[in-house]
């Protein structure tokens, strides 16, 4: 008898627990723009592709775990593996299958770069010529710009200045196709300015420099002796 | 007479309000679901509905949404002559659906609803007084208002209380 009670009471106290722990629901997810997930697994774990499919009215994309290939994939479409973008593999090699558009900007006027433009390929573009200014080297490693002429100097010459109060860490050289004087391929191995020099420089001109943190690597190419300078000007 | 398709987390509750033992997603799910078996005069839904998603999603209680049913199936599906009476949220994002695949009416929120997985929470209730004015022999309208007309309903806060619509035949009886 003892133990009758025992269980009625039991059951008793497991549902009022159950029931009082039944709250009110709202019974649909959260829709469009909302925050459904704060996080989310896709996948099982199982030999299985899994996917996120961006269903569009005209086009369609997904993001997919090829399992086959063991490959992350981006690409058009809804089928998994077929028309894809890029495919990042398990040692994180990317196979690039589409167009790439580099980050480009046409420049006009005096230009303060900073680390969140590391890629760039600068235009310069302008009537009245100005200075760009690159940022400390410092903690800029892999950082890289381009910068080529889009319209030539006139009046003024177009100038590239280190940052950091002109700190002098620009290595490198500049290859001119005009090789008929003593003075071809200025190098400069501490400079803190390049100078497009107004009157020789032509369209076409350019500078690349890529940063390892200490200093900024250039190469570049213009088409006229003393077309683009290097200088320690402080 | 009644079919019953709804959210595994709220078996319980739905099946104290139609009496029936509903067919849950999980484990069903849209890849799983035979649609004949919902197939009767009055269907009685409950999942997840998502404004503008083309789907409803069912519940397992531990974060996961599998999707239950989906527009595309719904209206290859064959509801002619069926009342269909969506318990979850966004019902009248469906009717229509319903609506083409033959069913002669719809009922849905036309907005979020409130539900609880054991007892009988609002949308649950109105549900249920609904359901009894059915078989009394109502129609779908006229069974409505007597439903909202209750004192255990009206009793719920508004916004708890309004909301349902009637899509197609209103006087449409079981």
């Amino acid at each position: 008898m003892k133990n009758k009670m025992f269980l009625i009471g039991l059951v008793l106290v497991l549902t009022l627990f159950l029931y009082s722990c039944d709250a009110l629901q709202e019974q649909g997810l959260a829709g469009s723009g909302a925050t459904m997930f704060t996080n989310l697994k896709v996948g099982d774990g199982k030999e299985a592709d899994s996917y996120l499919i961006y269903d569009g009215n005209a086009q369609d994309f997904y993001i997919a775990l090829d399992d086959s290939a063991d490959d992350l994939v981006v690409g058009k479409g809804s089928t998994v593996g077929t028309t894809p973008a890029f495919a990042v593999d398990e040692n994180l090699v990317t196979t690039w299958s589409g167009g790439q558009i580099a980050l480009v900007e046409t420049v006009a006027a005096a230009n303060v770069l900073t680390a969140s433009e590391c890629g760039k390929t600068m235009f310069l573009s302008a009537a009245t010529e100005f200075q760009t200014t690159l940022p400390a080297v410092t903690g800029t490693a892999g950082c890289a710009f381009r910068f080529v002429v889009a319209a030539a100097p006139s009046g003024a010459s177009y100038t590239i200045i280190t940052g950091n109060s002109l700190e002098n860490k620009l290595t490198g050289g500049i290859n001119e196709l005009e090789v008929d004087t003593g003075d071809d391929g200025p190098y400069h191995a501490a400079g803190d300015t390049i100078t497009i020099v107004d009157g020789v420089a032509v369209v076409g001109d350019w500078i690349y420099m890529i940063s390892n943190g200490a200093n900024w690597f250039l190469t570049g190419q213009t088409n006229a002796d003393g077309g683009v300078t290097i200088a320690q000007a402080d | 007479m009644i079919s019953v398709y709804c959210s595994y987390a709220w078996r319980i509750s739905t099946w104290r309000v139609t009496g029936v033992k509903p067919v849950t997603c999980p484990p069903i799910t849209f890849e799983t679901i035979d649609l004949d078996i919902l197939k009767s005069p009055l269907v009685y839904l409950r999942l997840h509905g998502v404004d503008g998603a083309g789907e409803m999603y069912g519940d397992d209680g531990q974060g996961n949404y599998p999707i239950a049913l989906t527009n595309a199936q719904i209206r290859q599906a064959d509801f002619r002559g069926s009342i269909v009476y969506l318990e979850g949220c966004n019902g009248d994002e469906y009717a229509q659906v319903f609506l083409d695949a033959g069913a002669k009416t719809v009922i849905g929120d036309i907005d979020a609803s409130y539900g609880k997985s054991w007892r009988i929470g609002p949308s649950s209730l109105i549900g249920q007084e609904w359901l009894r004015a059915m078989h009394s022999g109502l129609g779908a309208h006229d069974a409505m208002l007597k439903a909202m007309r209750q004192k255990t309903i009206m009793r719920l806060p508004e916004r708890l209380r309004f909301g349902m619509m009637i899509f197609g035949e209103e006087g449409a009886k079981l």
